[in-house]
Order: C-alpha cells, then sequence, then structure tokens
C-alpha cells in the first residue's frame, strides 16, 4: 500500500520538475531574506542542537593548536607555554623521507579513492537491482569486515601471508607448484595488499550511503526507461549513476580533505611492523607514531595534525571551487 | 516476465555478491574457529580451518574470569541506544537545516559543519575542555558526548540525500497548503528520507558501539562504567603489553594464558550481539531501505 | 566575498571568546601555582633561620590535606581494589593526617592519561615520570624539584637513607632534583641466554659445571656450539630467539645516553667519548653473529614478524631458548614464565648500570602540587613503608595473603590466584620500591639483599646523571628513529648480509642528520661533565 501511494505522489510532483527548478533560482533582495529569515525561524531552531554541540566539541577546543607553535609546559598551561615559531614542523619535513612519507599518504589515499568510489557503486547498483531474497544476506555480511579491529585484521592477513604457516605459502601455492614468496619481505606486493584490505574492510560499509541513494531514487523512471526498451546496463549509465553523481561527488570532495591522513593500523599492523617494508607501507602518520612513541612529544603531534589539516583543507577547498564552476549543485557549498 | 538482459544481469549480480560474502565470511570464520582452538596448536601451527585440538580456555578466560564482561555489555547496550536516538536527532535536524536551498547564511553553516571535518584541537584540549568546563569525566556522559557526532560527515552524507532526493518541490507544496515548518519536516521529510535515516542511524550505531577511547580517556576511577569494547580493548593491550615487554616478571603471568585465542574470542565477543540484534534491525528499522528496493 | 567575511567574524568571535576563556584558565592556573611557590619560599626561607634551632618545625599534622597518587597497574579492576585502598587511606590519615586518593590506569595507558591529567590542572601529585619518559615530563616542567626547600631531607628522610645517593643523582637535572629512582634491578645482566632444560637433556648436556639457581658465565662460542648441537638433534625447533631490536641494550654494553641508541659510549665505566654505535666493532660482531646463526637455521626466518613472546614459543613447543636481562631471581622467574618448565640461564656479558637506568621508572611529585610536604611525605612512605608497601602488593594479611613460617607470602587458606579478591593489582617491580615488602612463596627470601648488592657491585656507567633533552634536534631524533627501526630488526635477526646492511644503515643515518645529534649530545655530555666534575 504504502508503496504505490509514495509513488503516485512521486509521478504527480514529478510533471512540474522542470518548471519549478527554474523558477528556484530567482535572486533574492535583502527584504526577502528578513522574511526568509523570519519564516526560516523553526528550521534554525531545529539546527541550533547541532550547531551547540560542534561549537562545544570542535570549535571550543580549537584554539588548543596554538600548541604546535609553542614549547610545551605542563605547569604553565597551553596560554603560558613560550612560542617556538614553526620548530615543531621542522621534523615532518627533513631528509629523504618526507619525500617518501608524503608520496605514500597521497598516493594510497588517490587509490583508495577511487577503487572505494568503484567498488561501492559497484556493489550498491548490483544490490539495488538484485531480486532475491538473498539480498539481505549479502548486504548484512558484506558489512561484517568493518566491525573487525585493525588489530585482528593484521593476524587474519598473516595467517594468510606468512612464512611458516600462511595458507598461500602452505596450502596454495603447493597446488599449482609455485615458489613460496615471503610477503613480509617483498615490498612489491604490498600496495596491492594494503589496497586489497582496505577495500575488503571497507566496502560493505561505504556501499551502505550509495545504495540507500539509489533506493530513494524515483522507480518511475526506470519503468518509463524499461518500456522504451533501454536495457539495464543503459539505465545503470544513463539513470542510476548520473542520479548518483552529486553523491559520489560529495563523497570524493569529503575523502579529498583527509587526504593526508590515513589509517594508522592499516599501514603500521597489518604489515606487522616489518622494517623492509617501510619504503611502500611509511605514511605521515606512521613516521609520527613511530617518532614520537619514546618521546611523546604534545606539540610535534599537534604540528602533524595542523599541517595535514591544512594541505587537506587546502585541497578540498581548491575541489570544491572547480566542482562549483562545472558542476554547482553537486558543490559542498 | 523478464527479459533475457534482465536475467544475465541477475545471474552475474548473484555470482558478484556470492564471491563478496565468501571473502567476508571466510575470514570471520576463521576467526571463529581459532577462537575455539587450544593456543599452543595456534602458536605451533598457525591459524586454521581444520584445527588439530580445540579448546573453550579463550571463552573461558574471558567470560569466567572477568566477571566485569555481562555489565560491560550493559553499558554498552545502553550507550548505544542513548547514543544513537541522540546522534540522530542532532544529525538530522541540522543535516535538514543546511539542505534548505532558500535558507540565508546556509553556506556559512555548511561550512561551519564542513571545518569540523578536517580540523579539531586535538585531544588534550578537547580533554581540557570536557573535564573542566563541563566535568563529564567519571560519568556517563563522557562515553556519550565525545562521540556524539563524531564529526560533520554523517551531517553532510544526510545533507546530500535531501537535497538530491527529495524534491524542493514536495516541501515547498506542503508549506504553502499551510503546513508549518515543523509539520512539513515531521510529515513530508521524515518518512521520505526514512533510507539515509536508517543508514546513518546504523553508522551512528556502529560507531557507539565499536567505541572504546573514550572510555579510556574519560574514565579514571569508575570501572563499572566500561563499555564491552573499551574491557576487551583493555585485556588486548595487556597481553600486548606483556609480550612485547622483556621483562621475565610481567612475562610470567601470561604463561597460562591463552594469549592468541584470547584475542580471537575478543573479536568474537564484540562483534557476536551486533550478529545477533543486527537482524532484526535490518528486518525492522531499515525497513526503509529494503521497501524502497521492491519493484512496484 | 560576503560570505567569507561572515564566515571569518564568526570564526574571529569564536577564537575571542575562546581566547577569553582560556586566558582566565591560564590565570586561574597560574594563581593557583604561585602561592604554593611563594609558601614554600617562605617556608625555606623559615626552615633556614630556624635549621639550627629545631627540626620540629616541620610539619607532622597535614590537616588532612589531599593527596593524588597516579599508578600505573596490570590490571585495575581487581575487586578488592577500593577496600584495599581505604586500608592504605586510614594508615596515612591515622599517621600524618593525609587525604590519600589513588587513580589508576593500565601499563600501556598510563603515560596518555597522566599526560592529560597534567595539562588539564586535574588533581595529581605524585606520579611516575620515568614510565612517561623522564626527559620529557622534565622540559615539560611537570616535575617539583625536590631540593626545593630542602623538600627531600625534611619529608622523605627515610628516602634519602634507602638510597645510595650515586643512584639518586641520576635524577638530577640542572643542579634540580626532578625525581626519586624507583628502587628495584637498576643494574642489568647483560645478555642472558635461557635454555629449556628438557632439549638440554636430550643433547645429554654436561651439566657438572652448571649451577642450576643462577646465571652461569659463558661466551657466544659456547652458545654456538650448544644451539649446534641442539639444531642436530632437534632440527625442527627453533633454537633462538633474541627478541627484536628494541632490546639491543640488553645484551651489548654500551651506554645508550640520554635514553636512546643514536650517541652512546662504547666503553662506559672508562670513558665518556660519544661514538656512533653502528659504526662500532661491538655492533658489527653483534650482527655478524646473528646472521652465523639465521643461516645455520638456528632462527625463524620469521623471527622479525614474532608476535609472541619466547616464553609462549616455549611452552608451545616451537623454541628452545630465547634472552632476557639477568637479575638475582632470574632463574625462578624464567621457568615461571615458561610455565614452570626447568631452565638454565647462561650470561655472555658483564652485569652493568646504564646511566638512564636511575630515571627508568622514576617518581616524581607534580610541579603544581598544593602541598609538597605532603605529597613528600606520602612518597617517602610509598617507598619505605613495610605497611604500605604491602598492603599496594598484597593487600589485607589474612584476607589477600598470609605468611608462610619462613616468612614468605601465600594465598590464605581455601582461595587461590584466580579467587582471592586482591591480587596483581601491581608487581613489585611496578611499585615506587619493592625492597620492603614480603617475598613470594618459591623466591629467595634474601631476594631484595641480593637484589641491592647486584646493583650495587655492578658495573657503572661514568656518564651516571646525566640526562639530555633532545628537544633542540628532535627532527633529526625523529627521523633517526624511523630509519633505526626500518633497518634494526632485519640486522639483530640476522636477516641481511651485516657489511652491506650497515653500511647501508649508516649511509642512512647520516643522512638523518646523525652527526648533528651525536654533536649535541657531545656537547651535552660535555658540559654535563664539566659541571659535576667527572673526567
Amino acid at each position: 500500500m504504502e508503496i504505490s501511494d509514495s509513488c503516485s505522489f512521486f509521478s504527480c510532483i514529478k510533471k512540474g520538475w522542470h518548471a519549478m527548478k527554474q523558477t528556484a533560482k530567482v535572486k533574492r533582495d535583502s527584504k526577502k531574506t528578513l522574511r526568509l529569515v523570519k519564516r526560516f525561524i523553526p528550521v534554525y531552531l531545529m539546527a541550533l542542537p547541532g550547531i551547540i554541540y560542534l561549537f562545544i566539541n570542535n570549535y571550543m577546543p580549537l584554539p588548543g593548536l596554538v600548541l604546535a607553535f609553542k614549547k610545551y609546559s605542563t605547569k604553565k598551561g597551553i596560554w603560558g607555554s613560550p612560542w617556538v615559531g614553526l620548530k615543531n614542523f621542522k621534523y615532518l619535513f627533513r631528509t629523504q623521507d618526507a619525500w617518501i612519507i608524503t608520496r605514500n599518504t597521497l598516493g594510497y589515499n588517490i587509490l583508495f579513492i577511487i577503487v572505494n568510489v568503484v567498488m561501492a557503486v559497484s556493489i550498491a547498483i548490483i544490490l539495488s537491482e538484485l531480486t532475491t531474497r538473498w539480498k539481505k544476506v549479502y548486504q548484512s555480511t558484506i558489512l561484517l569486515p568493518h566491525f573487525l579491529s585493525t588489530v585482528i585484521i593484521s593476524y587474519l592477513v598473516f595467517a594468510f601471508l606468512s612464512s611458516e604457516n600462511g595458507f598461500l605459502n602452505n596450502s596454495i601455492f603447493p597446488l599449482f607448484g609455485k615458489e613460496q614468496i615471503p610477503w613480509y619481505t617483498e615490498p612489491k606486493y604490498w600496495p596491492f595488499i594494503l589496497v586489497f584490505v582496505q577495500t575488503w574492510r571497507g566496502v560493505g560499509y561505504n556501499c551502505i550511503v550509495y545504495l540507500s541513494t539509489i533506493l530513494g531514487f524515483d522507480r518511475e523512471i526506470y519503468e518509463a526507461s524499461a518500456i522504451d526498451g533501454a536495457s539495464k546496463w543503459q539505465q545503470i549509465r544513463k539513470i542510476t549513476l548520473p542520479l548518483l553523481r552529486p553523491t559520489i561527488i560529495m563523497l570524493v570532495l569529503l575523502s579529498v580533505g583527509r587526504i593526508f591522513y590515513s589509517d594508522f593500523g592499516l599501514f603500521y599492523q597489518v604489515p606487522q611492523q616489518s622494517g623492509v617494508l617501510m619504503n611502500v607501507t611509511q605514511t605521515i602518520d606512521t613516521y609520527v607514531y613511530r617518532g614520537l612513541l619514546e618521546r611523546n612529544d604534545m606539540p610535534m603531534a599537534t604540528a602533524a595534525g595542523v599541517y595535514q589539516s591544512l594541505i587537506g583543507f587546502i585541497l578540498v577547498m581548491s575541489a570544491n571551487l572547480i566542482v562549483r564552476k562545472i558542476d554547482p549543485d553537486s558543490a559542498l557549498f | 516476465m523478464k527479459s533475457k538482459d534482465e536475467k544475465r544481469f541477475q545471474f552475474m549480480g548473484n555470482v558478484v555478491m556470492i564471491i563478496m560474502t565468501i571473502l567476508a565470511v571466510a575470514p570471520l570464520l576463521l576467526v571463529i574457529i581459532s577462537s575455539f582452538t587450544d593456543n599452543n596448536t595456534l602458536i605451533r601451527n598457525g591459524y586454521s580451518y581444520f584445527p588439530e585440538k580445540f579448546s573453550l580456555d579463550a571463552y573461558h578466560y574471558i567470560f569466567v574470569e572477568n566477571p566485569q564482561v555481562l555489565k560491560a555489555y550493559l553499558v554498552s547496550f545502553r550507550l548505544t541506544a542513548v547514543g544513537t536516538v541522540l546522534s540522530l536527532s542532532v544529525t538530522t535536524l541540522l543535516a535538514y537545516a543546511i539542505s534548505k536551498k532558500e535558507l540565508p547564511a546556509r553556506g556559512v553553516l555548511t561550512f561551519y559543519v564542513f571545518f569540523t571535518m578536517l580540523f579539531n584541537g586535538g585531544l588534550v584540549p578537547t580533554y581540557i575542555n570536557y573535564v573542566n568546563i563541563f566535568h563529564i569525566k567519571d560519568t556517563f556522559w563522557g562515553l556519550l558526548l565525545p562521540g556524539l557526532v563524531t564529526n560533520g560527515f554523517n551531517i553532510l552524507l544526510m545533507k546530500s540525500y535531501f537535497t538530491s532526493s527529495i524534491p524542493d518541490e514536495i516541501v515547498e507544496a506542503a508549506y504553502i497548503d499551510g503546513a508549518s515548518e515543523t509539520q512539513t519536516f515531521l510529515k513530508v521529510v521524515v518518512p521520505l528520507a526514512r533510507p539515509i535515516i536508517a543508514t546513518i542511524g546504523l553508522f551512528a550505531g556502529i560507531a557507539y558501539w565499536n567505541d572504546w577511547n573514550n572510555g579510556y580517556v574519560y574514565l579514571n576511577r569508575r570501572q563499572d562504567l566500561y563499555s564491552i569494547q573499551n574491557l576487551l580493548n583493555r585485556i588486548v593491550q595487556n597481553i600486548q603489553y606483556l609480550l612485547q615487554s622483556g621483562d621475565s616478571n610481567a612475562a610470567a603471568l601470561l604463561a597460562n594464558l591463552p594469549t592468541v585465542s584470547v584475542r580471537m574470542a575478543m573479536a568474537i565477543a564484540g562483534v557476536l550481539p551486533v550478529l545477533v540484534i543486527y537482524p532484526f534491525v535490518q528486518n525492522n528499522f531499515v525497513k526503509g531501505i529494503t521497501l524502497g528496493g521492491v519493484k512496484g | 566575498m560576503k560570505k567569507i567575511l561572515a564566515l571569518m567574524m564568526c570564526l574571529v568571535l569564536t577564537a575571542g571568546t575562546l581566547a577569553g576563556c582560556g586566558g582566565g584558565q591560564a590565570e586561574t592556573n597560574g594563581g593557583a601555582a604561585a602561592p604554593a611557590a611563594d609558601d614554600t619560599g617562605a617556608e625555606a626561607a623559615g626552615d633556614e633561620a630556624a635549621a639550627g634551632e629545631a627540626a620540629s618545625d616541620l610539619i607532622t599534622d597535614f590537616g588532612g590535606e589531599t593527596i593524588v597518587v597516579a599508578l600505573y597497574c596490570n590490571d585495575d579492576s581487581v575487586l578488592g581494589k577500593d577496600r584495599v585502598f581505604g586500608k592504605i587511606k586510614e594508615y596515612y590519615l591515622d599517621t600524618y593526617n593525609i587525604n590519600v586518593e589513588f587513580v589508576t590506569s593500565l601499563m600501556g595507558d598510563y603515560t596518555q592519561s597522566v599526560n592529560m591529567m597534567l595539562s588539564s590542572g586535574e588533581q595529581v601529585d605524585i606520579f611516575s615520570s620515568g614510565v612517561m619518559n623522564f626527559s620529557n615530563t622534565v622540559a615539560n616542567e611537570s616535575t617539583y624539584d625536590l631540593n626545593e626547600g630542602d623538600l627531600l631531607n625534611n619529608y622523605g628522610k627515610d628516602i634519602v637513607e634507602l638510597i645510595d645517593p650515586e643512584f639518586l643523582k641520576g635524577c638530577v637535572v640542572n643542579g634540580a632534583l626532578y625525581g626519586i629512582p624507583c628502587m628495584r634491578d637498576l643494574a642489568t645482566g647483560m645478555w642472558c641466554v635461557v635454555v629449556d632444560k628438557e632439549y638440554m637433556d636430550g643433547i645429554d648436556y654436561d651439566y657438572s659445571q652448571i649451577n642450576m639457581e643462577e646465571v652461569n658465565p659463558a661466551t657466544a662460542e659456547d652458545m654456538t656450539e650448544l644451539f649446534t648441537q641442539l639444531h642436530e638433534a632437534y632440527p625442527d625447533v627453533n633454537v633462538v630467539y633474541p627478541w627484536n631490536y628494541g632490546y639491543l641494550g640488553q645484551k651489548l654494553a654500551y651506554d645508550a645516553i640520554g635514553g636512546d641508541v643514536f650517541g652512546v659510549l662504547l666503553d662506559p665505566s672508562n670513558s665518556l667519548e660519544v661514538s656512533n654505535l653502528f659504526t662500532s666493532d661491538m655492533f658489527r660482531e653483534y650482527c655478524q653473529l646473528m646472521y652465523e646463526w639465521q643461516q645455520a637455521g638456528f632462527m625463524s626466518k620469521d623471527a622479525a614478524t614474532e608476535t609472541q613472546n619466547g616464553g609462549a614459543q616455549v611452552i608451545a613447543g616451537t623454541l628452545i631458548a630465547d634472552t632476557t636481562a639477568g637479575k638475582p631471581g632470574i632463574v625462578r622467574q624464567k621457568e615461571a614464565e615458561r610455565g614452570g618448565r626447568d631452565s638454565v640461564v647462561f650470561q655472555l656479558g658483564p652485569d652493568f648500570v646504564a646511566s638512564s637506568a636511575p630515571v627508568g621508572a622514576a617518581w616524581s611529585i607534580n610541579s603544581t602540587t598544593e602541598a609538597p610536604e605532603a605529597a613528600m611525605t606520602v612518597l617517602n612512605d610509598l617507598y619505605t613503608s613495610p605497611v604500605v608497601t604491602n598492603l599496594l602488593l598484597w593487600g589485607e594479611e589474612g584476607v589477600d595473603y598470609v605468611l608462610t613460617e619462613s616468612g614468605h607470602c601465600t594465598f590464605p587458606e581455601g582461595v587461590t590466584e584466580q579467587t582471592v579478591e586482591y591480587y596483581n593489582l601491581v608487581w613489585a617491580w611496578m611499585m615506587p620500591c619493592e625492597y620492603p615488602t614480603y617475598v613470594r612463596e618459591g623466591d629467595d627470601i634474601d631476594l631484595w639483599e641480593k637484589t641491592i648488592d647486584f646493583n650495587n657491585n655492578a658495573m657503572k656507567s661514568k656518564a651516571l646523571g646525566f640526562s639530555f633533552d633532545s628537544s633542540e634536534v628532535s627532527a633529526e631524533y625523529t627521523a633517526l628513529t624511523n630509519v633505526w627501526e626500518e633497518y634494526g630488526n632485519s640486522l639483530v635477526f640476522g636477516l641481511i648480509e651485516p657489511e652491506a646492511g650497515i653500511a647501508e644503515l649508516n649511509e642512512r643515518l647520516e643522512a638523518a642528520g646523525l652527526q648533528t645529534y651525536i654533536d649535541a649530545k657531545k656537547e651535552a655530555l660535555e658540559a654535563w661533565a664539566a659541571e659535576n666534575g667527572v673526567e
């Protein structure tokens, strides 16, 4: 009952869609703004709890970032500690390491973004189109890896890759007469392994957003196109993907903001902290962790965070600017 | 009648999903089996689907030697329930507001939310703020508040859904029909947004269930408030510390502890309730998602 | 543009309000600290004036002052915790009228937890600066100078009596005493190898020269010979697990001055020359030996990614020997670690006290404490009072433990390790001082006397008392640490050819600024030596 109700509701609305879209974009004058503010008072009130919460949780501690420019003293407190300029940032740019950690962090993140989008969107489309009763089972099982901690995942990877007892080396390779591979001392395999593990762990979670978005689409568009003789593939290409575009762009933009951050556990625990692999597994976060583990230097740790956020901020703002030029509706703001 | 094209798609789709399912389930099965494997067998032979020797030591250690475990489950359930409801309300309301295209200052508000995704004051300033000004240390609030809207991500996600999947025209029509903003929101928007509300609710629930860090940071004197993930993490970290410590004083205590299988059992103990509850959540609460998927 | 302007305004306003509250907070902090400092200053002056007349000026009743102690624990969820803490509180109230409270964190969590309490101004008066990295807490000005107002001499008399001044001076930085060394085994029996006896029986080992209760001196050649025989007899079992690169300092008797391996004393009992460990013969020979052992098949090829400790591997039957740091009672301890299996311990190096040993687990008083006298008094009894230390370690007598006729500690009848209410919250070595405590059944009754002798008789570094603040060369430090982590395990597990590996390591370390770092250390050490009259 409910379904057909909402469907007819949709079709009713659809007719006026394009015409109204045009009229919505009327320039406003200040009088109108005032009227709008008045009209939207309840809406502002709705936003208030969230605004207050974010203020308390995220904005109030923000001045603490000055720690990155100080020599910290618990006696004098964050405010009373003396300034040291950019000294705490120096270690992030030291010698050849700086290039490697930046290259790895950026490279992996770009790979992750691409692979994640492709995989999550594909899975979401498949799930949305499947008619079998099993789809619920599929959907919940692929979410399971998300619940495993990185430490457990690192054990699982070890179970497959270790030279003494690993499945690959001891059970699978002999079947094909292949030589053993000492995975934890061969850097060349790790870019693939890390991308695989990251995708495997995240795809179930990532596809939920796309799935729920697709399921919000008006089914009648699909039915109409099916009557017109469109194939499944054409429907996906001509209807689903274009409609998904804003969501995809938004998620990519948000990932760009985190592009200088890396999943610490993935790069530290999953390779079993193997030093030989560091050329391909060292990222900004693991470098900072290893460097500060013994010293526990708060200003230096803060400096790393400021650096990561700042670069991410600049990148995402630029990307957003470009998006706004090309496709204003998809821009973040 | 289904076309050939449709049939082929269904077949391929099922194949892909079956592969994905196996990829997800097989490692989990390994975790389950390992948690029931004798510890020495694990160290000697590595992880195996067909272990030489089974043992219940790991579960005995968790559930019998740590009497706190059941209490911790209760804390986790309470935290997840309260946290999800609160988080979902705050997120939905704010997301709806910034999704309104005509709302004055919408851009500023969106940026206000977005900014929190990139910058935060760091652990210590956040801690100082919460402890000195809001006094949440050693209270239930300490578990609840710091993760309420983890960052702007969920808000922006929901906002994007509102803008892309809920036509302004419907909302506008309701408003013109004389419904107040609040009524429009409750009667028109919320029902239409069920898929995303279910999704964000799920995300928030997962985040609360999995969170162990707030317990570390904000609880010093209240062991009775440890959530299950926090408690399990403490046990695991302690084992880890002992294993890596060269001090034989420390290592002596590990002699009788199933160090490897315990960790596997911990993972299961943490996921199990989710596995049990998730199907019900999916059946009822997430009906929004599945209903939308059924072809009319 | 307008939007951006509005946004900026918003941010500026936010920052303004915050700066406002932050500033207020700083003021109150400063306000709280200042009078305290004045007090002690006044008292110090008063003490000086009155010193000749009477010592009775010292406070004996602290009027219920609250002192918070941050403990690091093994298991902070033991059932009897509140009961036993209550007893300790009672003791302090009755004796000094001080209200002692404990906050507990697990070891892995201690640093972060205490750091946040220190930063936020929450009350914490006594904490282990050693566990948190001593030089870091000193650099952060978190520690109180215990010489100020003669605090230690006035309120820590028993500590002064207990601790050898030579160890105490290990916690002195720029003339200020910032902590008290933790009193346990400060010396390390270098490079001990622990071999499971069952396997030695299997090769008909000749035990005539072996002392089963203590460590036996041996050489690397002896070990290679023993391992060769063991490997022949048990080809499927790994012979030795020498622990990862982090434990190099338990094997080679260099002194990692300042607590890191970048710039060390190679001959610490004779010379203050700061050298590069990684170009030394000592390091090269060690890597060479490990490489030979790896080539001979004594070690697992997976040793670098091993997640189990030596004991667990021995119990599981995959390992024969591992290495450890020696000390009195080590044999019994290693046997306990191996689930009671008999073991033979060999020692290949000397007994040695490194310059950083005294600060390793030192305890300090918070620089912002409002009652330094009360805190010192509490700390004094945490080190020396049998009542306090035994309560903390074993709980209540008769309830949680009983004493045997020989004076050992054991569980009361009908109570086991599993069912006892208070056990394992801390271990003896985690407390400020283990000497006043009862020893557990199975240990030598004179274990602590032996430990004291062990510390006193060991070879000591000339740099004992030197500490290094690396904050001026922190960029080099982080880079060096990362390079060492990249190569460390490959070398100490003999996975790469040592000549080439060491050359590459040194090249990378040079690029990361090793020389700059060593020079900074050299300069600091020379200044310290001049100031303290060490040659």
